[in-house]
């Protein structure tokens, strides 16, 4: 039994998420030498022996910046408290540096056939900071929340429809029945929402919860006052150190990690660029683009670079004339010089897109870059009935790179007579002008948008149907294109419905083939991932999704 | 508002009689940086005119292959981040930022005049209303005001120059009604009433005229405050919109630059510098020359 | 003169209603929802009604503003929609970041500005008051945003002085002082300047001079605490600057103070939050204004106190 449940297991997980897998393709030979002139070495600058590390004794900062909104993972809908969460709390299953799915506070699981039952096995050993054991009865506290309809926080939809019920088999192990079946029920329990608290903190409510968790992480929850800091301080005791415990290897070097981790929310890019350079701050997150070049020669900083999931398009609202034209959208493709956006507006930490997600992200398929060809968008212009050109505007949240690359666009458009208005917005303006919009797209008020997007699950599936499918539409999701294609719409559903790898893989390369052909948005550019340390710290980096990654970190003297 | 002063002042020169505008004239000749600083204004006013022509390239001929590029004979500022010419861009710009503190402060100049007279002559329940009202923005510290303001009405040159001007209406108002209450008992306009004068008179033609100084002073101040403030909406993403070149927006977009490329702040930063400098002089010259009490 | 203070004390009273209103009425204005912006990007429809009914911004506006002010009367401020927390917690641990800073820049500049006043006043038209002036013109005339970087790339990447960030220690509020009391210290100097010249020229000051005091005590002793009198309520209304200066400063310093917890209040569109605020800086605006008045008519008997 046990070994039939492991196949259909491993089976789950390639069928459902197996993206995750296959995030590993950053650090293929191509895709890295893709990622830009600075390859991901930079970081490894320093080299640190083993038992060198001081950063156990040192407390560090990190500018990051945007302040965190909560402490609650149900609660979290941005990155980067995600990412401090993930610090103080494990869940079940985890991500390794390159997002592939990895056991945490479980240590394996058996399915059944039609995947509605999950018999969970924990890891022995392994108590909360406050000092409660971690056991099927924790586990179990921490199902029943997030199964809680009543809950009303923003990830409680993730899982509150799917669980119905938790069954304590014994100390260690948790029999978990689901509503329907759900292949993808592990990568789920993956989600930085469903990292495990500790069942005193849960009692406590959801106050509690926001404001004072507690984990079984590798650090704890020291305090948070909003828009000053929020403070972590190593757990020397975390099971992650104990090669025991995890199962023969330590989950991280004994000697990473820092004593305390202050966050400190600092919005202004020169700033937080200002801290590193002044040693302020020891990290920062993100790299203003603009600042890299500056940073890299630095000698008292250190830069890494690793090829991301974020892909960067120009969207068109394919509703409204003229972009209801395909020959106006290719048109736009060819008159958009990919190469010069890379080069201008993102500072060389790009390079040109060639499908609708990247190349990093399961089921990617590539297509050739839509050439620098102004003759033939004029051509195509005149063929759509537009020889001279049209007006047109571009709505976006008024960020200095959004307005960078709008600016950029508007040069490249108007050498084809596009006149191209800016219209740059406050994001929550632009959130009701775009998102909160329920009329069909041709009464929409956007005529063109600029957007980034990465699927966090690494899935084909989350980084496609979101912005194409017909029920994406504003106000549900970001299909701001109000793309509607039948064969697209069929072809997604057809491969969330079938487990068999290549059936899924067909129908992805033949979705990217026709958005690629239709043009319904322009994907300009996939961008790498960027952080700056400094010189003395190592192996402080960021997940495919952008998300900081320190659990490894380490600092020389 | 500058050129009307000048002319006024060459044909007073020629009349030779001492009247109280010749004495301002030849007061106010005598403030040296303040002269230096009206000749800048000048300079500044014609520069907005004739930019567009003198310019040696246009605000958005780009050139990606000369990024950012320090002062070189080809490009007297150097080159922005989409290779544009930066001494183009800032001396078309001239024309925008002049023209926000021009308008703003006229808008608030008519505004907050006209409510600070009716406050001070009428007094009574028009004055508290007007004056409470005047208090309550003045409450409101003016980047604040504007910030509410350009959030409710959006981006846009326009709309900072509506914003500029609504904070800047209560110090008007406060000037002129102040002046309007210490003018309003005097003797001449005592007179001008039991002669028959109706109210509108008395209030344009007898009591306006001697808080002149006191606006003009005010205003000229005000321009270079305003010109300030709209720089600081640009900072905060809520001016101009590119690719206008208005100097707060040139600035502003230079700051992430600032440690690589000194020269792409530091331009837009003189050019904002100089004018409101230029403006403050003019100001005190002006107060100097018109306030009888400084003479020496 | 008990009088008079009683009477400008319940002046201020329909300033603040009117304040309270106006913000009110104006945050309801600009756009944006702030139900969904509390619900999250991906919330659907339904959700965001929810959340709507749960803020409570499903009423209609009138009842929103007779809760709003029923709450005030009490000395609620409401609760926080971006934080969840009262909005009196959330600005309490602000407002000391604020107030330290206020006060530090108020006071350099106070400082600064008078003697550079004094200065230039007593040597008017020499090359000090030249000198003294020009400074304080350029104080006025350098947008607080550009001086701001200039400091922190000046004082802490080059010369590692001062820290770039931070309120919790003076050493740190160093740089974010000198940005916001830069114009202030320059329109005190040049209010102080004319103020002596002025002063210097009243009919006492020649009898002090006549009879063959030192210029400097004459300066000191004489004109300059008459002149004190107007610098005074300078410094009193550019209290209010201050407070508006420190949301571009805070700004650039990452500086946790109201300023930027204002900027913030305003991008979530959290009405409570930004409410309150504003009435904060506005009641702390009238309050100075009116110790202010009062304490010009104390040193100052011959207003007139109707």
């Amino acid at each position: 039994m046990m070994k039939k449940s492991k196949k259909l297991a491993a089976l789950l997980m390639a069928a459902s998420m197996a993206a995750l897998t296959a995030c590993g393709g950053s650090s293929t030979p191509e895709t890295t030498a893709a990622a830009g002139d600075a390859p991901a070495e930079t970081t490894a600058a320093v080299e640190l022996a083993e038992g060198e590390s001081v950063s156990q004794d040192t407390d560090i900062t990190a500018a990051m910046l945007v302040d965190f909104t909560t402490m609650d993972p149900m609660d979290t809908s941005d990155t980067l408290s995600g990412g401090i969460q993930r610090l103080i709390m494990d869940g079940l299953f985890g991500f390794d540096d390159d997002m592939k799915i990895i056991p945490m506070l479980a240590t394996d699981y058996e399915a059944n056939e039609d995947a509605t039952e999950f018999t969970i096995h924990l890891r022995e050993g392994i108590q909360f900071t406050d000092g409660t054991p971690w056991n099927a009865e924790a586990a179990k506290a921490n199902f029943d929340r997030w199964g809680d309809k009543e809950l009303g926080l923003k990830r409680t939809t993730l899982l509150c429809n799917i669980l119905k019920s938790t069954e304590i088999v014994d100390d260690y192990t948790v029999k978990v029945t689901l509503e329907s079946p759900f292949g993808a029920f592990i990568p789920t329990l993956a989600h930085p929402a469903c990292v495990v608290m500790s069942p005193a903190v849960i009692a406590q409510g959801n106050d509690a919860c926001a404001t004072n968790p507690v984990g079984t992480g590798q650090y704890t929850f020291v305090e948070w006052i909003a828009g000053e800091h929020a403070t972590i301080a190593l757990n020397k005791d975390w099971w992650g150190y104990d090669p025991e415990i995890c199962g023969g290897t330590a989950l991280v070097d004994a000697d990473a990690g820092f004593k305390t981790i202050t966050f400190k929310p600092v919005a202004e890019n020169a700033t937080r660029v200002a801290m590193l350079q002044s040693g302020d701050a020891q990290l920062i997150w993100p790299v203003p683009t603009e600042s890299i070049e500056s940073l890299r020669g630095d000698a008292n900083v250190s830069v890494g670079q690793e090829e991301g999931i974020v892909v960067r398009y120009l969207m068109m609202n394919n509703q409204k004339a003229p972009f209801n034209d395909v020959r106006v959208r290719q048109a736009i493709n060819y008159a958009i010089n990919k190469e010069a956006y890379c080069a201008v507006v993102k500072n060389g930490v790009a390079t040109p897109a060639t499908s609708i997600i990247g190349p990093a992200v399961q089921y990617y398929k590539a297509n050739d870059v839509y050439p620098y060809d102004i003759e033939k968008a004029k051509a195509l212009l005149a063929e759509a009935g537009y020889p001279d050109g049209f007006s047109t505007s571009v709505m976006c949240a008024s960020t200095t790179s959004n307005l960078k690359q709008c600016e950029f666009l508007q040069q490249q458009l108007a050498q084809v007579g596009i006149d191209l208005q800016i219209n740059a917005l406050e994001s929550a303006v632009v959130n009701q002008k775009v998102q909160d919009v329920d009329v069909p797209g041709s009464e929409a008020e956007v005529e063109m948008y600029v957007i980034g997007w990465s699927p966090s699950t690494g899935d084909a599936d989350w980084g496609i149907r979101p912005l194409m499918a017909v029920e994406s539409e504003p106000p549900m999701s970001y299909n701001i294109c109000y793309y509607e294609n039948e064969e697209v719409d069929q072809l997604l559903q057809d491969a969330l419905s079938t487990a068999d790898d290549a059936k899924r893989a067909e129908a992805y390369a033949k979705v990217q083939d026709i958005i690629w052909e239709e043009c319904p948005l322009i994907s300009l550019a996939n961008d790498a991932n960027t952080w700056a340390t400094s010189k003395n710290m190592v192996d402080v980096k960021v997940f495919p999704d952008n998300c900081i990654n320190l659990r490894n970190g380490k600092m020389s003297k | 508002m500058k050129d009307k002063i000048n002319t006024k002042a060459a044909a007073s020169e020629k009349t030779d009689i001492s009247t109280p505008f010749s004495e301002f004239v030849r007061k106010f000749k005598k403030q040296k940086s303040a002269m230096v600083a009206l000749v800048f204004i000048l300079f500044l006013v014609v520069l907005s005119f004739t930019a567009k022509f003198i310019a040696p390239y246009g605000i958005n001929d780009y050139d990606y292959n000369s990024i950012m590029q320090a002062p070189t004979a080809a490009h007297w500022f150097g080159t922005d981040e989409f290779g544009r010419d930066l001494f183009s861009r800032i001396i078309c710009g001239t024309g925008i930022s002049l023209s926000v503190g021009l308008f703003s402060v006229t808008i608030a100049a008519v505004v907050g005049t006209v409510l600070g007279l009716l406050g001070g002559y009428y007094g009574g329940i028009i004055d508290s209303v007007i004056m409470r009202i005047c208090d309550a923005l003045f409450a409101f510290p003016g980047i604040i005001l504007a910030i509410a303001i350009v959030a409710i009405l959006g981006s846009g040159m326009t709309n900072v120059v509506i914003a500029v001007a609504v904070f800047n209406i209560p110090k008007f108002a406060r000037l002129v009604r102040g002046n309007t209450l210490a003018t309003k008992n005097s003797v001449f306009v005592q007179a001008a009433r039991n002669i028959g004068a109706d109210d509108f008179r008395i209030l344009f033609w007898h009591i306006l005229p001697s808080a002149i100084p006191d606006i003009i002073v005010q205003y000229s101040m005000s321009i270079g405050s305003s010109i300030l403030t709209a720089s600081s909406l640009s900072f905060l993403g809520m001016g101009a919109q590119p690719p206008t070149p208005e100097w707060g927006l040139l600035l502003s977009n230079g700051r992430t630059y600032m440690m690589n490329s000194w020269h792409i702040t530091l331009f837009p930063g003189l050019a904002i510098f100089l004018t409101v400098l230029s403006f403050n002089l003019l100001g005190d010259g002006l107060r100097d020359a018109l306030d009888p009490k400084l003479t020496d | 003169m008990l009088r008079y203070i009683a009477k400008r004390i319940i002046g201020v009273i329909p300033t603040l209603i009117i304040v309270v209103t106006f913000v009110f009425f104006f945050v309801r204005l600009i756009p944006g929802d702030p139900a969904r912006l509390v619900a999250g990007p991906q919330a659907t429809q339904e959700d965001v009604q929810v959340v709507r009914e749960e803020l409570g911004l499903d009423k209609p506006v009138h009842e929103q503003y007779i809760t709003y002010v029923t709450g005030l009367l009490k000395g609620d401020l409401g609760t926080s929609l971006r934080t969840k927390r009262p909005v009196a917690v959330e600005i309490s641990n602000r407002y000391a970041n604020t107030a330290r800073l206020t006060l530090l820049a108020l006071a350099w500049s106070t400082i600064v500005g008078v003697l550079l006043g004094v200065w230039s006043g007593r040597n008017r038209s020499k090359w000090q008051d030249y000198t003294g002036m020009t400074l304080a013109v350029s104080g006025i005339s350098l947008p607080s945003f550009w001086v701001g970087f200039m400091l922190i790339m000046i004082f802490s990447v080059n010369l590692k002085w001062f820290p770039t960030t931070g309120a919790d220690s003076l050493k740190s509020l160093v740089l974010p002082s000198v940005a916001l009391g830069a114009s202030i210290a320059a329109i005190i100097a040049r209010f102080t300047r004319s103020s002596i010249i002025e002063v210097l020229k009243d009919d006492y000051i020649r009898t002090a001079r006549a009879k063959g005091l030192k210029e400097r005590i004459v300066v000191w002793k004489h004109a300059f605490r008459n002149a004190m009198i107007s610098v005074v309520t300078v410094v009193g209304l550019q209290f209010g600057f201050l407070l508006g200066g420190s949301v571009v400063t805070e700004s650039v310093f990452a500086f946790p103070g109201l300023g930027s917890l204002l900027v913030e209040s305003v991008n979530y569109r959290d009405y409570p939050a930004i409410q309150s605020l504003i009435l904060i800086f506005s009641l702390h605006f009238v309050v100075i204004n009116l110790i202010v008045d009062v304490l010009y008519a104390v040193l100052n008997p011959e207003i007139q106190l109707s």
